[in-house]
């Protein structure tokens, strides 16, 4: 019985000190971005381009490219992906929302995946990245790193 | 009563006597045996899930001393120690909303060592680790 009482009194005294861990950190509101300026800030007034990796111009004219992707998002809740594969452009148009995922998260949801939206300057430029988060600690994190165009 | 019916009774008691004697102390073998299993399961129970909160509370003050660091030192060794203890103790005892939550603080972590995040977003991170270490624990206390 006196066995029982004292695993009981620890058991207790184990929850106390987690309780206390938790208290230690001070909540502090979310500063995230909220769904609609996440969606602001994809499209800007009309539509953005954001082209994959820190590319500036990578197109050429007609339909030959050397490499490179581009996003652009607009207004209609479309999104136009440039993708240049064996020297050919091509396109595809696809629909996009973004959802929130409380409580820091933002997602950008296409018909066929869903990616954690992080948005950040560098260099005086904005960056976005598209990240797809491993599901398990062995399965990687890919983060594809997008520039907002200038143009 | 007859001799007969006498001798009859005391042959039965002599047989009857036994086999309840052995029954007895088969029963008394038998609930011996279950009640030390039942103890030694929930001895293991208890000792796994103290070795689970204690591995929760040592993280926690990690996570806790990342996101709210006296100096850049403190932070870069509380980050080597949160990453030993992400790929090492941890594996053992979380469950899947813990490696959800330590996946989500470790990748704030990242982003904050690249300038990509503040201090108040860890502190967040921080806050929903610590919530789903709780969780874990309660839900998982071993019953009797």
């Amino acid at each position: 019985m006196q066995l029982f009482k004292a695993r009981s009194a620890y058991k207790s005294a184990s929850y106390l000190m987690l309780t206390l861990c938790v208290c230690a950190v001070p909540w502090v509101p979310a500063r995230a971005d909220d769904t609609g300026d996440a969606a602001t800030k994809l499209t800007g007034e009309a539509g953005r381009d954001w082209l994959l990796g820190d590319v500036v111009s990578w197109m050429g004219s007609g339909d030959t490219c050397s490499s490179g992707q581009v996003y652009h998002f607009s207004k209609d809740k479309t999104v136009r992906i440039e993708d240049c594969v064996a020297g050919k452009r091509q396109v595809s148009t696809l629909a996009w929302t973004v959802k929130s995922d409380p409580p820091l998260d933002v997602l950008l949801e296409l018909p066929d995946k869903s990616y954690k939206i992080v948005f950040y300057m560098k260099e005086g430029h904005q960056h976005l990245i598209l990240r797809e988060q491993g599901a398990s600690k062995i399965d990687p994190t890919v983060d594809h790193d997008f520039v907002l165009s200038e143009d | 009563m007859e001799d007969s019916t006498k001798r009859s009774w005391d042959v039965g008691l002599g047989i009857v006597g036994p086999i309840l004697t052995v029954a007895g102390i088969l029963i008394g073998v038998w609930q011996f045996n279950v009640g030390e299993s039942r103890k030694a399961a929930y001895e293991h129970a208890t000792k796994l899930w103290q070795q689970r909160v204690d591995t929760y509370s040592a993280v926690a003050k990690l996570a806790g001393k990342i996101a709210a660091p006296p100096d850049d030192k403190t932070f870069q060794q509380s980050v080597n120690e949160f990453m030993s203890a992400y790929w090492g103790d941890m594996i053992l005892v979380e469950d899947a909303n813990v490696e959800k939550a330590m996946i989500d603080f470790r990748t704030e972590v990242a982003d904050f060592q690249q300038g990509r995040s503040s201090s108040d977003r860890l502190k967040i991170r921080a806050d929903v680790l610590m919530n789903a270490f709780k969780t874990s624990v309660s839900q998982q206390a071993p019953q009797q």
